[in-house]
């Protein structure tokens, strides 16, 4: 039959497999021939593909199914994590350092920390959202500051921040409590440098906490925050970033104003700007609008 | 305007332009096989460049993510056209593409295609400046509304099948059953995709750090290997092609073809995990598209505003709209943008497209000699042996099992005479069923939670 078929030019195969045997006509695809019931059947490759494509599409499926049933969620450290980690299931285990419970919304949230080997100490904040989050209360299951927690859930990774968010009420589990947590939060803060000059920050300050006074040039709001930019002598200005949580309540920055503002010196797209971390960090000093 | 051309013609943004032009470079190389997929191979690159620290400015990195994707959208078209020949012997749909190459037509459905994709990034620079006044608006009055806009994308790709069997029978059941039984595979192919979906979106089974890309043993085995695999198996031929010195186009057919395209691939761009395939059908009924000429452009128009316009969105100030496979890559990176990136974007992609379709014309014509001299078969059996070993080395064991199966489901459609989109339940069955807020639910059933 294939000694036959190698014989044949490449366009009687093509007449052959499209044909009906029987009554010439033509059938395409089809494997019974829609006007005589002819059986017109196809090469072999064709058949063996469709058996394969079917045994792979179901028994493959319902292997792969049970291989992800059965497979361990991989425990990794919150160093590991990076921005090809974005989507991934992991787990991660660590002590519970701020644990802000139930939102408003019903969401919860907290802040698990590990230590890393070279000393460091690395901090990944926790979520979920409200229909899993009480599911975790009623089991009694919301961790407290301290808690040695072992949490899985997907990373989330946006704007180069990290997070966890829990799927299923099981995914966390208290396994132990941390009396000396790993670093208490005071330690961390460094000491405030006051009144630095905005053309005078450089690299060497990054992640210290300067107080700068500026005038605004430019104010634009994002879902995220709000992006002042102070004028330093330069085009491009001087940035001092506020993300939505340090948002002030009232928030009118207007071109001209003085403002005053405490954040930590961070680079961001090659510049370095200030980005600011908690509420009432910014003030308005002196207010166009006030003239 | 003069701002815009400030700050595209400053010296310190002309390394953007360089990174553009290595970014189409790169797309042009790519296109050579079949099956490398632009967002694959954007992830790969990303893996690679992530891991050895190599240091590259986001903004450079957009630059470069720009001309790969303007530069596939367009040039893509080159091996979709040379390298899928019909075949009526295992294929119930012969496209327009490979009902023009088999009249050696190639090299004008290529450039064909190409005008249309101009059209569509014309119609992206021009609408520009009006995304950014009606894409939020746009986005907060359809946000609580989406999960029942893909379950209707769903029930018209589902309901648009037809029955395609012909034999009449004395028996009602058998006759029944001549009726119901492509369409029945046609849904099997959608709720077995939407089951490997629910799988892989549950649980990480390639390594952590390709986990951005967990996706892409699904896409690689669901659309790219059979794909190769049919070609291998094709034994449709090639003929002669003949490298036309005029096009048979007027302002009427480009104007319908890019506005018809455009329908389509902006509504593909906005709407989650809608592709241009379902778009451009969609968009295709909408506007009663008949002539293959028509087809072929709003194609071009279709995929590339489905594949920048979904990158152009990421890019509105203060959205953060991410659709499509490269926002999604690019987003852990990315901060927020404002508007004079989001210009320079625009600037890039008018620059991008220019240079792509100026690309096209010699690529083709090379095409065109190449296809009557190397048989496609042969080069699908390269790209294969190239796109196996590439998904073991980035996701193991792992990636591969997903993809052997995934394989299984992609030559499903191909075999069986069902379309092809319904392998897209694989996205669309999960996450509108989680938008729906019974995710949960169905992975519990499933024992994956």
């Amino acid at each position: 039959m294939e000694t036959e078929k190698q014989e044949m030019s490449r366009e009687e195969l093509y007449h052959k497999e499209t044909h009906c045997p029987s009554c010439g006509r033509f059938v395409g695809p089809l494997t019974r021939c829609p006007y005589c019931q002819a059986l017109t059947e196809k090469r072999l490759s064709i058949r063996v593909f469709k058996y394969i494509s079917v045994f792979l599409s179901t028994f493959g499926l319902i292997g792969l199914l049970f291989y992800a049933r059965n497979v361990k969620t991989q425990e990794i450290q919150i160093s590991q994590l990076g921005p090809l980690s974005n989507f991934g299931h992991v787990a991660v285990k660590g002590t519970v350092t701020e644990s802000r419970g139930l939102s408003k919304w019903g969401s919860l949230s907290f802040n698990i920390q590990q230590m890393g080997q070279d000393g460091t100490v690395d901090v990944i904040k926790v979520s979920a959202y409200n229909k899993i989050a009480k599911e975790i209360a009623s089991l009694n299951k919301i961790p407290k500051n301290g808690d040695i927690v072992r949490v899985e859930g997907q990373v989330r990774a946006q704007n180069d921040n990290y997070s966890l968010m829990i799927n299923a009420p099981h995914h966390i589990s208290i396994e132990g409590r941390d009396e000396n947590t790993l670093i208490a939060p005071e330690q961390t803060i460094p000491t405030i440098i006051p009144n630095v000059e905005l053309d005078a920050i450089n690299k060497d300050m990054i992640n210290n906490i300067v107080k700068v006074t500026g005038s605004v040039v430019r104010v634009i709001n994002t879902q995220y925050g709000v992006n002042i930019i102070l004028d330093n002598s330069t085009d491009k200005g001087f940035s001092v970033w506020i993300p939505k949580f340090a948002e002030q309540n009232e928030k009118s920055y207007k071109q001209g104003d003085l403002i005053e503002a405490v954040g930590i010196v961070s680079e961001y797209n090659d510049s370095l700007q200030i980005k600011i971390n908690k509420k009432d960090s910014v003030k308005v000093i002196k207010s166009v609008s006030a003239k | 305007m003069v701002e815009l051309l400030n700050a595209f013609l400053s010296p310190q943004n002309l390394d953007l332009v360089y990174f553009c032009v290595i970014g189409i470079i790169f797309s042009c190389v790519i296109s050579f096989l079949p099956a490398l997929h632009i967002y694959n191979v954007i992830g790969i690159f990303l893996l690679v460049v992530l891991k050895y620290e190599a240091s590259m400015s986001l903004m450079q990195l957009i630059a470069l993510c720009i001309g790969m994707i303007v530069g596939y959208s367009i040039l893509n078209t080159v091996p979709a056209t040379y390298l899928s020949p019909g075949d009526e012997s295992m294929s119930y749909y012969i496209l327009p593409s490979a009902d023009w190459l088999a009249k050696g037509r190639g090299y004008e459905c290529v450039i064909l295609t190409g005008v249309g994709a101009l059209g569509g990034i014309v119609l992206l620079a021009v609408l520009a400046p009006l995304f950014l006044v009606i894409i939020p608006p746009l986005k907060t009055i359809t946000g609580p509304h989406m999960f029942w806009i893909v379950g209707a994308v769903i029930a018209y790709c589902l309901m648009s099948e037809w029955p395609k069997g012909l034999s009449q029978y004395k028996s009602c059941w058998a006759n029944f059953w001549e009726g119901w039984k492509y369409l029945l595979i046609s849904l099997a192919v959608f709720f077995l995709a939407g089951l490997l979906g629910f799988i892989v979106m549950a649980k990480t089974l390639v390594p952590v750090d390709f986990a951005f890309q967990s996706i892409t043993p699904v896409f690689v085995g669901l659309y790219a290997i059979p794909w190769l695999i049919t070609n291998m198996m094709n034994i449709g031929e090639v003929p002669e092609q003949h490298e036309a010195k005029s096009m048979e186009l007027d302002w009427e057919l480009v104007c319908r073809g890019s506005f018809g395209g455009f329908l389509g691939g902006f509504f593909a761009a906005f709407v989650p995990i809608v592709t241009a395939g379902i778009g451009g059908l969609i968009s295709g009924h909408a506007t009663a598209q008949r002539d293959s000429r028509l087809f072929v452009m709003s194609y071009g128009t279709c995929k590339t505003v489905y594949y920048v316009g979904s990158f152009l969105l990421f890019f509105i100030p203060g959205l953060s709209l991410t659709r499509g496979g490269l926002a999604a890559i690019i987003n852990p990176m990315a901060t927020t943008f404002t508007i004079k990136e989001y210009f320079l974007f625009v600037a890039l992609m008018v620059f991008a497209a220019g240079l792509s379709f100026i690309l096209l014309v010699p690529f083709a014509k090379l095409c065109n000699s190449l296809v009557v001299k190397v048989p496609f078969q042969y080069v699908s059996a390269f790209a294969l042996c190239v796109t196996v070993p590439a998904v073991f080395a980035f996701t193991g064991w792992g990636g591969m099992f997903i993809m052997t199966v995934a394989t299984g489901l992609g030559l499903m459609p191909v075999l069986f005479q069902a379309r092809r989109m319904n392998l897209m339940g694989v996205l669309l069955l999960p996450v509108c069923i989680n938008m729906a807020g019974y995710g949960n639910v169905v992975l519990k059933f499933l024992g994956l939670l």
